[in-house]
């Protein structure tokens, strides 16, 4: 019995970095040209032209698509969305694929994936914690994004699907409009790392808005007008970030990160006492704070005045980042 | 060592082996480094499974100069009489772990794993050294560290024509004028720019 269970647990080790080295490999095969981006069944259909602003938002690890959403998010989002008139949310980007293919719409796998989540969201069912494949997964996406050997490529395909996804929203290139990076948990290292390819392709002022983000480092912070991170103190998740990426450390003062930290174009916002993810989080609704506004709105209000600062960054005649860094 | 022990190690097949060995590890470390730069400046598969080879080639090659270093240095150093062959042989083992190599392709972890395998096959080359020579292990550590350092030193005499040749070989193979790093790559996602700078 334990030889069976060694041997089963050698094999899932196997299978799991095989997975793990598969990912990158596929990146840079699609790089190189071996292989061409799969369609993405029906084109979806363009919006008008938008003034904007723009919030481009990307789900945790949880995730499977572009077009998955919890009922959290989506009233979160509404609530965001009251608070900005004309704001344009663009959630149809799936941050873990640099194909924007969601999990479920893969080649090979889709039929896995699918029964994975089918499994998960069966409150009954006494397999749910497979569920955890579909964050471990999409975790191994964001550990290549941070990887500075594949991250480059990584996140110029995930930036491209970003631009498209904005420009089926409305976004008019050259028009300058405000575009806001929002990742939640894994999301925030895929904004952050994606941001300075749409900044320097826009041309527009970018800023990133990490909800509990886990992030590395990253030289868009060279280029975005700002990083805000925002986090709850009973949310412990975040805090990995700070961990598990060297260049966060103190100890690397030159770091991209601690340079900005140190310029104040990095802003740590606690917003109180928000867990990482389900009741108690940063969307949930039916937990307040003193003051009497719920989870979700203190997350929402915070956001929004993001959201507007970087709108009065627009009117800054050029380098949008030299002005927002001053801030 | 027993002479018919001494007489299999110095057989040829076991000779190829050890050869067959390090450039295996050498085809392994070749994936998880020179293969993504390879991939990174879109070269073709023929081009990169010709890259991978080179690379192993060239692997195996400086592991055979490295191992002569040593080798010299021992007879200097410590006056050690021992057959080039039997030495080459015993200190191929330390290539073992490097079999391994391709777990360098692991994200963010990879590169610590191909330190602690280097650490490993280091261990595993001074066991050798020890075994084969007879030196104890602090003898044999010195031995390495001034092998290594006399194969540099050599490297760093011959940087500008061996960059040269190497830049030539790396064009042939892969067909790219010059290897891009990755740091190297776009910020500009063409097709997206602003009207205005596309007409410029």
């Amino acid at each position: 019995m334990i030889s069976a269970l060694m041997w089963l647990g050698i094999a899932l080790l196997v299978l799991f970095i095989l997975v793990a080295i598969a990912i990158p490999l596929l990146a840079l095969a699609w790089w190189a040209g071996w292989r061409t981006r799969a369609p993405q069944g029906e084109p979806r259909p363009n919006d008008p032209p938008a003034p904007g602003p723009f919030l481009v938002y990307l789900s945790g690890v949880g995730d499977i698509s572009g077009e998955y959403s919890t009922l959290y998010e989506d009233d979160f989002l509404e609530a965001i969305a009251e608070r900005i008139p004309g704001l344009v949310i663009v959630t149809d980007v799936f941050a873990y694929s640099y194909v924007n293919v969601g999990m479920t719409s893969e080649g090979n796998l889709g039929w896995f994936w699918a029964w994975v989540n089918a499994v998960r969201l069966n409150k009954g069912s006494p397999l749910r914690r497979v569920g955890k494949l579909i964050n471990l997964r999409n975790a191994l996406h964001v550990a290549v994004s941070a990887d500075r050997r594949y991250g480059p490529i990584y996140n110029y395909g995930v930036a491209e699907m970003i631009l498209q996804g904005l420009l089926r929203h409305g976004y008019v290139l050259g028009s300058g409009a405000p575009v806001t990076l929002l990742g939640y948990s894994g999301g925030g290292q895929i904004a952050l790392a994606t941001a300075g390819f749409i900044q320097a392709t826009l041309r527009a002022p970018v800023q990133v808005i990490s909800l509990a983000g886990i992030m590395s480092s990253s030289d868009s912070l060279s280029r975005i007008s700002a990083l805000t991170h925002l986090y709850g103190t009973e949310d412990h998740n975040q805090r990995l970030g700070q961990l598990l990426f060297p260049a966060r450390w103190p100890l690397f003062q030159g770091s991209d990160w601690n340079q900005a930290l140190a310029t104040g174009k990095i802003e740590l916002v606690c917003l109180g006492p928000m867990c990482h993810t389900g009741r108690g989080s940063y969307l949930d609704a039916t937990q307040h704070i003193a003051d009497g506004r719920s989870f979700q709105a203190v997350t929402a209000d915070e956001i929004a005045e993001r959201i507007r600062r970087l709108g009065g960054v627009t009117a800054a005649p050029t380098r949008p980042a030299a002005a927002a860094s001053s801030t | 060592m027993p002479l018919e022990q001494l007489k299999l190690l110095l057989s040829p097949q076991v000779v190829t082996a050890a050869a067959l060995l390090i450039f295996l590890a050498g085809l392994s470390e070749g994936v998880g480094t020179q293969g993504v730069t390879l991939l990174m400046n879109r070269i073709t598969p023929l081009r990169f499974g010709l890259g991978l080879l080179a690379s192993a080639l060239l692997y195996l090659l400086s592991a055979v100069i490295w191992m002569w270093g040593l080798w010299l240095v021992m007879r200097f150093l410590f006056a050690v009489d021992v057959p080039l062959r039997l030495f080459f042989v015993a200190v191929s083992a330390a290539y073992g772990p490097l079999l391994l190599g391709a777990l360098g392709l692991l994200p963010l972890i990879g590169p610590l794993i191909r330190w602690g395998l280097r650490l490993w096959s280091f261990v595993i080359a001074l066991a050798a050294i020890v075994a084969v020579t007879g030196l104890t292990h602090w003898q044999a550590a010195l031995g390495a560290l001034a092998g290594s350092l006399l194969v540099e030193a050599a490297r760093w005499v011959l940087s500008d024509p061996a960059a040269a040749a190497a830049r030539r070989f790396w064009a042939l193979v892969t067909g790219k004028p010059r290897l891009a790093r990755h740091d190297e790559l776009p910020e500009v996602i063409p097709g997206y720019e602003p009207a205005t700078e596309t007409s410029q």
